[in-house]
């Protein structure tokens, strides 16, 4: 083994210093960029969440103060006792939970089709999901709650459940995912006897897992901020999902802040949660998407 | 004695099978304690019936209200106001009440009036919930400025706002809430009609025209002035808090608000408020103005007689009426519950709400069954909120108001 002479660095030219100035600078000016758009979504969060721990004079003291001077868990404590929100809070948690993992079930297999089989009317078919997403929900609310209330669904977790649980967006999310896995690795299985469902099973779901993963987090998000659907279909407070129960604290002519923010504070828990929780999973997928082509 | 138990059991669970649930539903969540306490009253005093409570927030509530009627689906009984009440009432969205005669008698008239339809009654109306004048004492007293008395006039009220305008520990310390005080709005409208003005639209045979008269815009200035010449108001520029926010904080020493606001003032216990005198405007006698919500049931409630014994129970019964008056809010027979209510708020002055009931108004009563009218006066508050806002002038705020108006109501019966 020959000991080699350690590389000297070559003498930076002016063109080269000025070159790397350059890049340094657009670099911090980036970092300052981001920097200031990070403050500006945090903020609010920051502000909600001292908020909650303020005396209503504090909260609504202008020009506005930061932190409260006594923190305070009265506002928890009157959340607690002015609505039932231990059980707004369960129930959005598992409705959200199940409709998400229920939009995953039924997309996943609906999705791959579309990718990968051909059959009459898939077209048609597929066509149907992608209209789905064009036609705005308020256009569709009244006929789908006259069929609720004739199933006799009214004022039941069904009512909010089963009509959520086709989603065209899940369903185009995931086939835009599955039409970009190379066909090679489901090809061995179906030479090796399998069938689509095996290879579906074995090899595109695991490929799938930050598609997945990104599709549940997006349902998780959009029924944990369902707020018409429920309100409509549900009547008992005992059945009441969280946003529509936080509106409580917002009357005709007054807001109760301080309380609304403590509601708000512990609802954005479970976002967070959910987040920490698929996060490996989308990271993944942003590593594995090298697999593309 | 066994006998005796199983005989007992059976009865219970008779009547338990028997019983009719209904629902109630209101938007006002600020008087939650006092409907669950009147709910709970009620079904120990009717085994027949178990009503249940459901707060549906303002923000959504008439979202659900429509969506609910056109899905023929709904609860039993239901709070109404007198903006939505023509359109759920000429929808045949609302069972008609039957009351027996005592009971129709004892009802406030200028309340019921606005809810009969051609002869027929559609709602029973709650407690007046009139547009009163609270003050914050403590920042009187370090002013040095005198509590108001029944002879408290605008100008007198003006002068004590100038004072109560003042900066403390680098925050800024408000007079009064002018920017409420929009004039064609219930709280500014108090100090027109007390100002001697006769309403906003004047009905002349079949035909309605726009009545944006002197009355009105000398009123209107006076209250756009606080803001922009008087200085003892903030205008839009100067706070995003709304007076009630500041007025809670204890930054504003005069507000006008209504008197469902009373439950909001416990949110601070050290905000030493009381109510006082609305001022009178040119010497003329006050005339606040007064809400008059009210109960219906739905045509689709499926226990119209259940729902509507717990409507006249509600409003005309002396338990119900004393649980209210004893939670500090006004019931509908309000004049008979004035010594529960006083003794529910002490130290408040709250006879000052009863001595101005007489002479507050309804507004716009007598044109309730006018179809634009929701169309009119969203005109009439546009414009005005332009001035209000600071970006137009009062009098060509007023002027344009006047001309678009009078094209909406051309096309009125």
């Amino acid at each position: 083994m020959t000991r080699s002479e350690p590389l000297r660095p070559e003498p930076l030219t002016r063109r080269d210093a000025s070159l790397k100035a350059r890049a340094r600078g657009s670099q911090a000016g980036l970092l300052g960029l981001l920097t200031l758009g990070a403050v500006a979504i945090l903020l609010p969060f920051v502000w909600m969440i001292l908020t909650a721990f303020k005396t209503p004079a504090e909260a609504y003291t202008w020009p506005p103060i930061w932190l409260p001077a006594k923190w305070s868990l009265a506002n928890f404590t009157q959340l607690f006792d002015t609505i039932p929100f231990a059980r707004m809070f369960f129930n959005s948690v598992w409705t959200s939970v199940l409709i998400a993992s229920l939009n995953i079930l039924s997309a996943a297999p609906a999705a791959y089709a579309f990718a990968r089989l051909r059959f009459p009317g898939q077209g048609l078919f597929f066509g149907s999901h992608l209209l789905s997403l064009m036609i705005p929900w308020q256009v569709t609310i009244i006929p789908v709650f006259l069929l609720i209330r004739q199933l006799g669904w009214y004022d039941s977790f069904t009512a909010l459940i089963v009509p959520s649980i086709a989603s065209g967006f899940t369903v185009f999310l995931l086939f835009q995912f599955f039409r970009s896995l190379p066909r090679s690795l489901e090809e061995s299985v179906l030479i090796d006897g399998g069938s689509w469902f095996t290879a579906l099973r074995h090899v595109a779901l695991p490929a799938a897992k930050g598609a997945i993963a990104a599709a549940w987090l997006f349902s998780f998000l959009g029924n944990w901020q369902s707020f018409i659907w429920p309100l409509i279909v549900l009547q008992s407070s005992e059945k009441m999902l969280l946003p529509v129960g936080l509106l409580s604290f917002q009357n005709q002519y007054s807001v109760n802040i301080p309380v609304l923010m403590a509601g708000a504070t512990l609802s954005t828990l479970p976002t967070v949660i959910a987040y920490m929780f698929v996060q490996r999973y989308l990271t993944d997928a942003a590593i594995t998407s090298g697999l593309k082509g | 004695m066994k006998k005796t138990l199983l005989l007992l059991a059976a009865l219970s669970l008779s009547t338990a099978a028997t019983a009719v649930n209904i629902d109630y539903a209101t938007w006002d969540g600020t008087r939650q304690q006092a409907d669950e306490a009147l709910i709970a009253a009620f079904n120990k005093s009717h085994p027949d019936i178990t009503v249940k409570y459901n707060l549906v927030p303002w923000g959504v509530y008439w979202q659900k209200a429509a969506a609910m009627v056109a899905g023929g689906s709904t609860f039993d009984v239901m709070w109404m106001n007198l903006d939505n009440f023509p359109f759920y009432q000429s929808q045949g969205a609302l069972s008609p009440i039957k009351l027996d005669a005592k009971t129709a008698a004892a009802l406030p008239s200028v309340r019921t009036a606005p809810y009969r339809v051609a002869g027929q009654l559609y709602a029973v109306p709650l407690g007046p919930q009139p547009v009163t004048v609270y003050i914050n004492r403590a920042l009187f007293k370090e002013r040095g400025v005198p509590v108001p008395t029944s002879s408290w006039t605008f100008d007198q009220m003006l002068a004590a706002a100038k004072k109560l305008t003042f900066t403390k520990d680098g925050k800024q310390i408000y007079g009064i809430n002018g920017a409420d005080l929009q004039a064609d709005l219930e709280y500014g409208m108090s100090f027109y009609f007390g100002a001697g003005g006769t309403g906003l639209i004047k009905k002349t045979g079949d035909s309605y025209t726009a009545n944006l008269d002197a009355t009105f815009a000398k009123t209107s200035q006076k209250l756009l002035d606080l803001i922009y010449k008087d200085k003892v108001s903030p205008g839009p520029q100067a706070s995003t808090q709304q007076g009630y926010q500041m007025f809670l904080a204890g930054q504003m020493g005069i507000l006008v608000q209504g008197s469902w606001m009373v439950s909001t003032w416990d949110q601070n216990k050290e905000l030493d408020w009381a109510f006082a005198p609305f001022p009178s405007v040119d010497g003329k006698q006050p005339r606040p103005v007064v809400s008059a919500h009210a109960l219906v049931v739905p045509s689709g409630s499926k226990n119209k007689d259940a729902a509507q014994t717990l409507v006249t129970w509600m409003n005309t019964s002396p338990q119900a009426q004393r649980i209210l008056a004893q939670k500090g809010l006004l019931p509908t027979l309000a004049e008979n519950y004035k010594s529960q209510y006083l003794q529910a708020l002490p130290g408040r002055n709250a006879q000052t709400v009863f001595a101005q009931l007489p002479n507050s108004v309804v507004i716009n009563f007598s044109l309730r069954s006018l179809k634009v009218l929701p169309e009119v006066l969203t005109v009439l508050s546009q414009k005005l909120n332009l001035a209000w806002t600071g970006n137009a002038k009062l009098p060509d705020a007023i002027k344009q108001a006047s001309s678009e108006m009078d094209t909406l109501l051309k096309t009125a019966k």
